[in-house]
């Protein structure tokens, strides 16, 4: 294989490239241009350059769905459910990679199944089940649901990282002197934190964007989360683009930041330098 | 400081046993080194010593007290890995201080004993960088450091130069030896390699299929060995071993190889004639005979390495590699004639042990 490739392949892959990232942003420049537009010029040409900037948009936005409570409650269940994803799985996932526990593998399978079974198929009763338990409107009660939801694919995920640890670090942390709690919590969970902030980051934005569960759940106006208000903004009979479009792009902005920060420290590896490579 | 006692170490993984009943007896202050192949348990053996095995069956003492149930923390040892295992989010100061934090000391006593241990190994610019920034030999220096700030009773190192490159291994070679002159701690070292066992050991242990086959210092095990194991394996190029039979037809005991080659037999061995044996002659106890005198060995490689030559050759059907101190300007296939000292053959009977 030639490591330098051929103009024609070049020009074809950036051609394709270019398709595709037309594809990607094509609907959030229009999203952009659409916020900053009132409705009826949206409906007439959607297309078009807004002709005054209408920034009124985003204040109806920000007023209308509540944004300064309902994000809140976004921020509240996705945190709580980061923090319980991420700590519950990576003790899970440090058992798993290295005790040898002989079940695991049915362990593993059952985590696996879970994650096949659609979440129609058992809404109703864990519906049922939490209203008995009062936690109904509860978003403590739905970042424990999410918990559930996400916890299997977190355990998948961080397992990998921890079994590409040496084990040497944690024999040497022993007869350094380390108890296994120590072990864990000194010298593997600080190698695998890349990991844990990419479960972090897939679990905060699947959370945050996450539809079904809390809109059955979480039923009183003060309670529902951003993505939820959003929804709530186009009206039976009419609805302002305008304002969807930019409420929408409130929405995005605090993952699209998050993801633009955490992108360095997301690649990074931490592991490199501990032993020979 | 103290001693370390084996006896009748035994390992088993379920059915498998890989030590069966290792006994070796190291004293203060010693430094030996464990050596044998791959698989032959020798790494298994420290590792029982560190406490990250389990020992099943006999006991392993440190400074006098028996350690089979302690955890490694409680047993008063470093341990030096092969890879090194320094943790990768700590600085080499605060990899080195680890033991130490965990045992809660404080500051100014981590911090002491981090600069002693500096000092000594070189490593004072480097305290605060992290270990993907090291080279490699600076990374082994640094575990070594990690096990020097402890001040155990015993350093354990598991092939720890095996990462290295030829020339870095053979200085940090020397430099482990220095630092085990100026310490003085027991030092147990474990390598497949058995220049590195020659060159550092005061006392070798050579591992074999999870026995012992020998114990004592690298000259004795090299002019001395008690098995054809040892005699193979300590000593580059290895011992030449000739298959034969003791032979007395002509008039005084003879060795005749299975191609009726005559050999030389000290003169104070006797055995019953015909009987099978092995003939053992290290490379450099050939000289070279006048041509028509002596051993007639047919030449396959010359291969000259400055201070001396090395000949490969057959003689009648088997290979013998010879070093001679004379530069020689033959060509495969011609005939080298051969003397050997008779006073420097070992004898092995065919089970591999050592006749004389």
């Amino acid at each position: 294989m030639s490591l330098v490739e051929s103009r024609l392949t070049l020009t074809v892959s950036y051609v394709l490239l270019g398709l595709f990232a037309f594809i990607a942003l094509f609907p959030i420049a229009l999203l952009v241009l659409n916020s900053l537009k009132p409705a009826a010029e949206i409906v007439q040409n959607p297309l078009g350059l807004p002709g005054p900037i209408r920034w009124q948009n985003f204040v109806n936005a920000w007023n209308h769905a509540k944004f300064s409570k309902t994000f809140v409650n976004s921020l509240v269940v996705s945190g709580t459910t980061i923090v319980l994803v991420c700590s519950t799985s990576s003790l899970t996932a440090y058992v798993l990679a290295r005790k040898k526990i002989k079940s695991w593998k049915i362990f593993t399978f059952y985590l696996l199944a879970t994650t096949t079974a659609p979440i129609q198929l058992y809404i109703f009763p864990l519906y049922f089940g939490f209203a008995k338990l009062g936690l109904i409107n509860n978003i403590f009660g739905v970042a424990l649901i999410y918990t559930a939801l996400y916890s299997p694919f977190a355990v998948m995920l961080l397992r990998t990282y921890f079994i590409a640890v040496p084990k040497e670090l944690e024999e040497a942390a022993i007869v350094d002197g380390a108890t296994s709690w120590q072990v864990f919590w000194r010298v593997m969970l600080p190698i695998v934190s890349p990991g844990i902030l990419t479960v972090a980051l897939i679990i905060g934005l699947n959370s945050w964007n996450e539809f079904l569960i809390a809109t059955t759940f979480l039923q009183k106006q003060e309670n529902v989360t951003a993505v939820i208000a959003f929804y709530l903004l186009s009206g039976q009979y009419s609805s302002d683009w305008g304002e969807i479009m930019a409420a929408a792009l409130i929405i995005v902005v605090p993952v699209v930041l998050l993801f633009v920060f955490m992108q360095k420290r997301f690649i990074e590896g931490m592991a490199g330098g501990s032993v020979k490579g | 400081m103290a001693n370390v006692t084996i006896d009748k170490a035994r390992k088993a993984y379920g059915p498998v046993e890989v030590l069966h009943g290792v006994s070796v007896d190291i004293r203060d202050g010693e430094f030996v080194v464990l050596v044998g192949p791959s698989g032959c348990g020798k790494s298994t053996l420290l590792r029982m010593i560190a406490g990250l095995e389990n020992i099943t069956g006999g006991t392993i003492g440190i400074g006098g007290r028996v350690v089979n149930d302690l955890a490694p923390k409680q047993r008063d040892i470093s341990m030096v890995f092969q890879n090194y295992a320094l943790y990768p989010h700590m600085t080499v100061a605060e990899n080195m201080a680890f033991s130490l934090t965990l045992a809660g000391a404080p500051k100014a006593e981590k911090q002491k004993r981090v600069a002693e241990a500096a000092e000594i190994l070189g490593l004072t610019p480097l305290l605060e960088r992290y270990p993907r920034q090291l080279s490699g030999g600076q990374r082994q220096r640094v575990a070594m450091g990690r096990s020097i700030v402890r001040k155990p009773q015993v350093f354990l190192f598991d092939e720890p130069l095996s990462n290295l490159d030829a020339k870095l291994r053979v200085a940090m070679r020397a430099e482990i030896k220095s630092l085990h002159r100026r310490l003085a701690t027991t030092t147990i070292y474990v390598t497949h390699d058995q220049v590195e066992a020659m060159t550092m050991a005061d006392r070798i242990v050579v591992m074999n299929g999870g026995h012992v086959e020998q114990v004592g210092r690298p000259l004795d095990l090299y002019d001395d060995p008690q098995s054809m194991f040892v005699a193979e394996f300590i000593g580059s190029p290895s011992m030449n071993l000739l298959k034969g039979r003791f032979d007395s037809a002509v008039g005084r005991p003879v060795f005749k190889t299975n191609d009726g080659i005559v050999l030389p037999l000290p003169g104070s061995v006797s055995k019953p004639s015909g009987t099978e044996a092995i003939y053992g002659i290290r490379p450099e106890y050939f000289t070279i005979a006048p041509a028509g005198s002596g051993i007639p060995a047919r030449i396959v490689v010359v291969e000259p390495l400055g201070p001396e030559t090395q000949v490969t050759a057959t003689v009648g059907g088997q290979t013998v590699v010879a070093m001679f101190h004379e530069r020689i300007s033959m060509q495969p296939d011609e005939i080298i004639w051969l003397q050997l000292q008779a006073d420097r053959v070992c004898l092995f009977d065919t089970a591999g042990r050592r006749m004389t």
